[in-house]
């Protein structure tokens, strides 16, 4: 047995319902009522010291008695060893303690289980929806009895629409009293405390940034609670922006959900294609062919190298640099047109498949992008000579948003984020994946965790990316790029209609699609914004059981309001461009 | 001393300027859009077609796997017998909802005959969405218009192939 769930068991031989250790990652199954016993003993045991709650998530089981399970993914830095924590809950009780207490990053994984499944947490400090609105009450959409559609408008599919449609009647323009009370309602415990002395009053200002503002690069909206102009309390409101992509992938094969990841991140559809194939390979067990690992390394670094261009340029811009942007977006289409030569697409790329790629690197595809390796650093010297030393740069980044190590940790950030307050947590390093552990490179780590450190940090990474992707052009073997496996990969189609083999496997994958074998398994990809991850229940079936999506920016978010508490409004927009968020991906 | 010379100076904005008067006088790389257009690379996914033979006849037959491989149901296929000859088929009917598709290229991957071709256009926008709708006729017209080289007929293409699209006479017979 693995020694984690070994000493669980020992420390707590009553709570432990069962241990596995699927997919080499020790999983314990406990009771509701023990969690937080063994939660903290998880957290504070030393040998264990499971710091960081990667993602909560929750699947839902109607034919069971215990109708749903609650699974925290835990992770340990010192010890680099992940653990997953399963409890059951009761349909008509569907309560468990809130671990808020141990790792503030579960607040808002929390309300999202709340939001989705319906699940109540104890003692959880703000108990609300996160990604739907606050008044809807159709009830909870990832139970199983919720229609894929909605409950209440259907789409209807038909394709010879109503060419005589009725106006739409008259919208009530007033907004309900409920409505305009949710802000004041959850601000509460702030409120109003300055008593009115006639003139001179002393109290909290609220104001609305967002949803549509430039700066939040996207539709977010930020409720603040202003003293003069400092920041005393910064309540975020997400999901304009929420698709139900975790639903949809119920009624899609695995294959059909490569092309939605796209949207996730849009601005780095690759690695979100990686991260999501990743898993699905784990979970069938599906070893890739070298060509095509070193190929999805590559690409991969790509879009990193055009994800942080896009940070750069739009963080500068909203700092109110304006050139930075010109320039790197002249980098980025470089590139984009490099993927757009491979896949055809530019955004959207739908490039991975299960078991490889979908289109081979051309000769000359390898020599633009020698040729664009050769020049990139320069360019990265000349975003340099612009802000690096710029004292309007350096006065709007040092000092600002810091957070420390162990803040960052319990807030289960990652990627540049986490690495900016000197934690050297990368998923790249820690379990090497892709062609990643045959290359040499080094993870670029700052110190003080302030905005100028997560900048530095991501410079250092593109750098980093070219020596990757340079590291792998010089390597890149021959071979196939999709892995021989009939019954989950596609034949090729010149055979499709020549043998009658390849021509009945063809219809079978493209209409029924292939068969994981029951299990659950979730994994953890490098994107450039952080820890992406996919957690795929399979029951045997063609489609996920239950697909969750753990996506950095929205776990990001939920350490917004501890960093920005004391700041100007003026530097909540660097800490939007420091996260580098993506509404896309935060709201699903 | 050096660092108060900086100070006043404002030196590191005058090496930022002096970079942004290099580039005054690098080639522009704007293209002045609806005027200008870029070159596509081939394979690129943009508005779907249905594609014919050489000999005009369509190449669809009806299976139906492009819509069971899309993953936005934009597609929909009604299938029939071609009329006095009851071992072909053909798309009687195919209707596709451009408001719904993500141009993902599954169906093109899916098609066993490469009846469906992504074709290089991509100003689609248009003032009413239900012009989006788009049946055979208009998907053939795209098809003609974006790929005027056809291919042979698939029964010149090979000799034994397991089609349905082919009359019975062509089928290679068994040696009795
Ligand atoms: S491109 Fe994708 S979304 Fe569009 S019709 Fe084809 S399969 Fe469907
Ligand atoms: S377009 Fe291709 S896949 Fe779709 S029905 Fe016709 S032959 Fe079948």
């Amino acid at each position: 047995m693995h020694p984690v769930c070994e000493a669980v068991q020992k420390a707590f031989p009553e709570a432990v319902l069962g241990v596995s250790e699927a997919y080499q990652t020790p999983t314990i199954e406990v009771q509701r009522d023990s969690l937080i016993p063994v939660a903290t003993f998880l957290r504070e045991n030393g040998d264990m010291d499971f710091d960081h709650i990667t993602d909560i998530c929750s699947v839902d089981y109607p034919e069971d008695d215990e109708r749903f399970e609650v699974v925290y993914f835990l992770h340990s830095l010192p010890h680099r060893q992940r653990v997953v924590i399963k409890t059951k809950v009761l349909e008509d009780d569907p309560t468990v303690e809130s671990v808020t207490s141990i790792w503030q990053g579960a607040n808002f994984l929390e309300r999202e289980v709340y939001d989705l499944m319906g699940i109540r947490f104890q003692n959880h400090p703000d108990l609300r929806r996160i990604l739907l609105p606050e008044d809807y009450d159709e009830g909870h959409p990832l139970r199983k009895d919720f229609p894929t559609e909605g409950k209440g408008w259907r789409c209807s599919f038909d394709f010879f629409p109503d060419l005589a449609e009725q106006p739409r009647s008259e919208i009530d323009r007033d907004a309900a009293e409920r409505e305009r009370q949710v802000f004041a309602r959850s601000n509460g415990e702030n409120g109003h405390q300055g008593e009115s002395d006639g003139l001179q009053r002393e109290e909290e200002f609220l104001l609305n940034m967002g949803p549509q503002h430039p700066a939040t690069h996207g539709v977010l909206r930020v409720v603040l609670a202003l003293k003069g102009e400092r920041i005393v309390k910064a309540t975020v409101d997400t999901g304009y922006l929420h698709r139900g992509v975790e639903k949809l992938a119920e009624g899609l094969t695995y294959g059909q959900i490569i092309p939605h990841t796209d949207r996730l991140d849009y601005v780095c559809a690759m690695t979100n294609n990686y991260a999501y194939v990743r898993s699905v390979e784990t979970l069938l067990g599906l070893a890739v062919p070298e060509r095509s690992e070193y190929i999805r390394t590559i690409v991969a670094e790509m879009q990193r190298i055009i994800g942080h261009l896009f940070w750069l340029g739009t963080q500068a811009l909203d700092i109110g640099a304006m050139t930075v942007f010109f320039w790197t977006f002249r980098e980025r289409e470089e590139l984009l047109d490099m993927f757009e030569a491979l896949c055809g697409a530019r955004l959207t790329l739908n490039y991975f498949r299960v078991g490889g790629v979908d289109s081979d690197f051309e000769p000359d595809l390898v020599a633009r992008l020698s040729r664009f390796l050769d020049e990139f650093p320069g360019h990265i010297d000349e975003y340099d000579t612009l802000l690096a030393k710029n004292r309007i740069w350096l006065s709007r980044t040092k000092d600002v948003a810091v957070i420390s190590a162990e803040d960052a940790i319990n807030f289960g950030l990652t990627g540049p984020v986490i690495r900016g307050s000197g934690v050297a947590y990368d998923v790249r390093k820690f379990s090497p994946y892709g062609a990643y552990g045959e290359v040499e490179w080094d993870v670029p780590v700052g110190k003080y965790g302030d905005t100028y450190d997560r900048y530095w940090v991501r410079m250092e990474e593109m750098r980093q990316c070219c020596r990757i992707i340079r590291g792998c052009l010089d390597r890149l073997p021959d071979g196939p790029i999709m892995a021989d496996a009939p019954d989950i990969v596609p034949p090729p189609k010149e055979q499709v209609m020549r043998d009658m083999q390849s021509h009945i496997h063809h219809f079978i994958l493209f209409t029924h699609g292939f068969h994981p074998p029951a299990g659950a398994v979730y994994c953890p990809t490098e994107s450039p914004k952080g820890e992406l991850g996919f957690y795929i229940v399979s029951d045997g079936s063609a489609r996920p059981y239950r697909m969750k999506i753990r996506s950095p920016s929205f776990v990001h978010l939920g350490a917004l309001d501890h960093m920005s508490r004391g700041y100007l409004v003026s530097d909540l927009v660097t800490m939007f461009g420091t996260y580098d968020v993506v509404m896309g991906e935060c709201d699903r | 001393m050096k660092a108060f010379l900086e100070l006043v100076t404002f030196s590191e904005i005058l090496v930022g300027l002096k970079e942004t008067f290099k580039h005054l006088f690098t080639p522009s790389i704007t293209l002045q859009y609806p005027h200008e257009k870029r070159n596509l690379p081939n394979g690129y996914r943009g508005m779907l077609s249905l594609l014919r033979y050489s000999d005009g006849v369509e190449k669809c037959v009806g299976c139906d796997l492009c819509e069971a491989a899309c993953p936005s149901r934009v597609i929909t296929v009604v299938s029939a017998e071609v009329p006095g000859e009851p071992t072909k088929r053909y798309a009687k009917e195919f209707f596709m909802d451009m408001t719904r598709c993500i141009f993902c290229g599954l169906c093109v991957e899916a098609c066993p005959v490469d009846a469906l071709g992504m074709t290089k256009e991509y100003e689609w926008a248009v003032y009413d969405k239900r012009s989006l709708h788009l049946n055979k006729e208009q998907l053939l017209e795209i098809g003609d218009r974006a790929f005027p080289e056809r291919e042979r007929p698939v029964q010149d293409q090979y000799h034994n192939v397991a089609t349905f699209n082919i009359g019975l006479p062509q089928i290679p017979q068994k040696p009795s």
